[in-house]
């Protein structure tokens, strides 16, 4: 297998990891927010749009710190790993896919879970109602998820090291390449990232616009 | 009586309260409650179909009195069907088959079921369509239907043809009064006429209070 090869499976790898388990965390957590009334939860889902914005070193910096030596999670080992990059994508990935969930969940109408309940679904059942209501934009969120780390070099610089056919990433590679003068292996690396990242917005954009025509119809 | 309420209190805030003393809606027949915009007709549906929790003295459904850890349990066996047909992004069999499946009913009694509601609603046609692509009518007759399939005690209809041409809103009241001998209606309606065709007994409503109780 050429570089080229092993380090796009890597960074799918690792971008597909990070994307699936911020979905696992983000979207029950999104419709367990969206469903139950408490106190602060303005100010939650306020934080987790704040931190969609969040610059990436941010979060490579603080994953440093948890995993470096001397940090709380220093015994596991993980600073310049593969594991280490997920947990850093995860958190930028989380506070995106949370959002854009929590969105489509509230604004699925009030009257849809009524109709729900009178219809005698229980608790878990309107909230699968309101899932399955807003699918179409859970796609979107973690499509838009998937396209934000994909692109991400900042954390995954700094917590996964660059290290050749270990951490290396696309995103990655390009920034070593081009510090080398190899321009031709950073276009080559470059093309194949933006058709992956292409890829994933065409596919976002699409289902979209597919949930727009359908919240209008 | 189906239901027997003394002393109902509910209100949204401040300006709108509903102040119901005494109300007894009979087991059989179909029952309408009448009123202009506002006077709380809605609001004492919901009251009724345990969506929403009042105050009150004495409520009793069934005979039996209702308590607050009992609403989860009565809202499965009394049905409301809103003033705009509100159905879920699937297909019309899946919205039909909806409560059948909540109730973990075996695949076949669904199949069936659904045909029969269909076939009484003149709805055949449209099952494999999505929501977007029937018509207003066709939509009203998909919410009743889903709401009768799982044979509940009580069905409550807000303004069931309100959005509704003339030949849609007879094919409603014609389906209406076909399934009112085998289960309880509440009909709320501003259209007095239409109340006086279709139902047995009718309250008039009016500023959150209740005006009178009329039997034909």
């Amino acid at each position: 297998m050429d570089e080229i090869s092993s380090v796009l499976f890597r960074s799918l790898y690792v971008n597909g990891t990070a994307t699936l388990i911020a979905s696992l965390i983000g979207v029950p957590l999104a419709l367990l927010v969206d469903f139950f009334s408490f106190a602060g939860k303005k100010v939650l889902v306020l934080i987790f749009q704040s931190f969609t914005g969040i610059p990436p070193v941010l979060v490579g910096l603080l994953v440093y710190l948890m995993l470096s030596r001397n940090g709380p999670l220093g015994s596991l080992q993980l600073l310049f790993t593969s594991t280490a990059m997920i947990l850093a994508q995860i958190l930028i990935a989380l506070p995106i896919i949370f959002s854009i969930s929590y969105g489509h969940f509230s604004r699925v109408e009030n009257r849809v879970r009524n109709v729900s309940r009178t219809l005698g679904a229980n608790d878990f059942q309107v909230m699968s109602r309101v899932l399955l209501e807003s699918s179409t934009g859970i796609l979107t969120a973690v499509l838009t998820a998937f396209g934000r780390v994909v692109g991400e070099v900042g954390a995954v610089m700094m917590v996964g090291g660059n290290i050749q056919g270990r951490t290396r990433l696309m995103t990655t590679s390009i920034v070593l390449y081009t510090s080398r003068g190899e321009f031709d292996k950073a276009v080559k690396t470059g093309i194949v990232l933006l058709i992956v990242a292409f890829g994933v917005n065409v596919l976002a954009v699409v289902m979209s616009k597919a949930f727009h025509k359908r919240l209008q119809t | 009586m189906i239901y027997e309420i003394e002393e109902l209190c509910f209100s949204y805030d401040a300006r709108f309260s509903l102040k119901i003393p005494h109300l007894e809606i009979p087991r059989e027949g179909i029952t309408g409650i009448v009123g202009p915009s506002g006077s709380g007709k809605s609001t004492l549906l919901m009251n009724l179909a345990f969506l929403q929790k009042g105050s009150w003295k004495s409520f009793k459904f069934c005979g039996k009195e209702v308590k607050p850890e009992d609403l989860k349990s009565l809202r499965r066996i009394v049905t409301y069907v809103s003033q705009h047909p509100i159905l879920f992004s699937t297909t019309i069999k899946e919205n039909l088959s909806y409560p059948l499946k909540l109730r973990r009913i075996p695949k076949d009694v669904v199949e069936k079921s659904v045909y029969k509601i269909s076939r009484l609603l003149q709805i055949e046609h449209v099952l494999n369509s999505r929501p977007w692509e029937i018509s207003g009518g066709e939509a009203q007759r998909v919410c009743i239907g889903r709401a009768l399939i799982f044979k509940p005690k009580v069905v409550l209809l807000d303004e069931p043809t309100s959005n509704l041409d003339e030949e849609n809103e007879s094919i409603i009241e014609k389906i209406l009064r076909d399934i009112s001998t085998d289960t309880k209606l509440i009909i709320v309606s501003h259209n007095k006429h239409q109340i006086r065709r279709l139902c047995d007994t009718h309250f008039v409503m009016k500023n959150g209070m209740l005006l009178q109780n009329t039997q034909r």
